[in-house]
């Protein structure tokens, strides 16, 4: 039996206008980002012709308008799922049901995911512009949209706990932007310092070990790693000051595959959340505690 | 059909529910009645498995619910104070939801949809959109909602808050309806008129204890001290008011202009022989009753005359 709350929230979503209305902002963000590529490669050379190299860091300047736009959206739609409830009273009708919180809590979470895959899925074609100059695989789009997805999995795990704790949506969606902000550039800063004052004191692998665990929270330098790995670039490598060889250490394959550590890390994040909301909502969690 | 046994529910050092003990037989219409802050939607909440209690039990066929969270969900239908609807949800897909949270089977949930719209009288507007119904029908719509897994027990908290008189009436013969069905129900209620009339048996909750509990007829008996006696007599009301005030047990003459009324602490034997000294007086009686007292007037004896 397919998951109550998935079945309704797909179907209110659907009914809703603003469904479409951040579809088509979704979409036109995309192609104007695609077209603006294309018209800044091709047209402001000289002899109006392409560099297909060039044309193939389209697919990199698509995909990360595509991860950007996903970490926006991700918090938008979870983090109001239990406040929602909650600002609507209807969370106690739906608590008293057999559904359990656990059962609840992924309803609500696979209803945001199923969201945000519309949203990627909807692009695909303007992937295809990268597609029509050729050394893009289709493997390397799905990998990338899987990572997409994987990321936003855990983005809205997180909202969903911040929206059981907080019983106002804006807060649990201000917080959690604040939480993207600190991944995404905090840990930026936090590396810089890291760099300048300790980083080249210590031991080789010592000093790396460091700069992966600070950088692997954060979902655009894994997302950069994944570009690395497609696309033969060095940005992550030029992040942690890396030297181009391979010793067959932990670090250093860590260091190559951030990609692959930060999906695991957002799965297990992912899980911890989930269960952590599902505590949160359960509502006889405190008689459970007391006996035990 | 329900025993609730020295249930307590503790907020830090503030008791809500202090060592309620309660009994509600089956099929009975049980109104649960107490002032604001009295507990009465604490415990309509532990009964619901909406909260912990901090200590006893609630006991349905020997069962004790608090302890197996499943089973009480199965067996109890509750329908909160307040409650809001879904947008963009017609009246039908909202009872489907609910159907699947309690993991009725596809197959069988429009036939039992149909029925539940029939008993609340909402067939009409199954195709209408949940969040543009009138108040009245969202509550009847709730109830349906509440009875989706055909619960032995339904808990309604204030069903007819914020309803106008005809959405009451109407809350009134549903309930009856569900009586007949074999439900047993407990209801809290600020409109203690309507408790009194609809209730087969009634609670008084103040200050996490239970006051009372009885049917109204044995709570007035137990509680009234002072019945008030109604006495129409064809004329002569001065003369019959000045043989009531005689009477040692008589208090309070109210001398209207075509009858009177007073208070009587006496026996019945005491009554009667007031009426037959009124008669040998000459004056011609109409009409010579006891007046019924009312829930509120208990209510408010039992609570120290704390107001809704």
């Amino acid at each position: 039996m397919m998951n109550p709350v998935l079945r309704r929230e797909a179907v209110t979503t659907m009914r809703n206008w603003k469904t479409y209305g951040a579809l088509l902002i979704f979409l036109a963000i995309t192609s104007v980002g695609a077209a603006f590529y294309v018209y800044a490669s091709m047209f402001q050379n000289y002899l109006y012709n392409t560099d297909p190299a060039a044309m193939v860091w389209l697919y990199v300047v698509l995909a990360g308008v595509q991860m950007g736009l996903v970490m926006l959206a991700t918090p938008a739609i979870a983090a109001g799922s239990i406040s929602g409830e909650r600002e609507r009273q209807t969370l106690d009708l739906l608590l008293v049901t057999k559904m359990t919180p656990l059962s609840i809590v992924w309803g609500k979470m696979m209803s945001s995911l199923i969201y945000v895959l519309l949203l990627v899925v909807a692009t695909v074609p303007v992937f295809g512009v990268a597609f029509y100059y050729g050394s893009i695989s289709l493997g390397s789009i799905l990998l990338m949209l899987l990572f997409i997805l994987v990321m936003s999995l855990a983005l809205s795990a997180v909202s969903v706990f911040l929206s059981c704790i907080f019983r106002k949506t804006v807060i649990s969606i201000v917080l959690m932007y604040l939480i993207i902000g600190v991944l995404c550039f905090g840990t930026l800063i936090l590396l810089a310092f890291y760099a300048l004052f300790a980083g080249r004191s210590g031991q080789i692998d010592m000093s790396l070990w460091i700069s992966v665990l600070i950088l692997l929270p954060n979902p655009g330098a894994a997302f950069f790693s994944l570009m690395d790995m497609q696309m033969g670039s060095g940005i992550v490598h030029g992040l942690l000051n890396m030297a181009y060889y391979h010793d067959g250490n932990l670090v250093y394959w860590l260091a190559e595959h951030l990609w692959m550590a930060h999906m695991a890390a957002s799965l297990a994040v992912t899980a911890l959340f989930v269960w952590l909301s599902a505590r949160m909502i359960d509502p006889v969690r405190e008689k459970r505690r007391r006996k035990s | 059909m329900l025993e609730i046994k020295d249930l307590v529910k503790k907020y830090g050092s503030f008791t809500a529910v202090d060592g309620l003990c309660l009994h509600v037989s089956q099929g009975s219409i049980f109104g649960f009645v107490g002032p604001n802050g009295a507990g009465k939607t604490t415990t309509m909440r532990i009964m619901a498995g909406l909260l912990p209690a901090t200590s006893g039990g609630i006991f349905m066929e020997d069962v004790d619910l608090t302890k197996n969270p499943r089973l009480l969900r199965s067996k109890i239908g509750y329908m909160p104070d307040f409650f809001g609807v879904y947008d963009n949800l017609k009246v039908t897909e909202y009872m489907d939801f609910y159907a699947g949270a309690y993991e009725i089977p596809y197959k069988d949930r429009p036939a039992l949809i149909d029925d539940l719209l029939e008993i609340v009288d909402l067939s009409h507007k199954k195709n209408d959109y949940v969040d543009a119904l009138s108040r009245g029908m969202k509550q009847r719509l709730c109830l349906a909602r509440s009875l989706i897994h055909d619960p032995k027990l339904l808990i309604l908290d204030e069903p007819a808050s914020g309803l106008d008189p005809r959405a009451r009436v109407e809350m009134k013969e549903i309930l009856k309806q569900l009586q007949q069905m074999g439900k047993t129900v407990i209801i809290s209620s600020h409109i203690l008129p309507e408790l009194a009339e609809m209730c087969t048996e009634v609670g008084i909750i103040d200050r996490g204890r239970l006051a009372a509990q009885g049917t109204v007829q044995e709570i007035m008996k137990r509680l009234v001290q002072k019945r008030t006696i109604y006495l129409r007599p064809l004329d002569q009301v001065e003369k019959a008011a000045a043989i009531l005030r005689e009477q040692p047990s008589v208090q309070d003459v109210i001398e209207n202009t075509l009858d009177l009324e007073f208070h009587f602490d006496g026996s019945d034997q005491m009554l009667a022989e007031i009426l037959r000294q009124v008669i040998a007086a000459g004056v011609s009686v109409v009409t010579f009753k006891e007046k019924e007292g009312n829930l509120e007037e208990v209510f408010m004896q039992v609570t120290g005359g704390d107001a809704q």
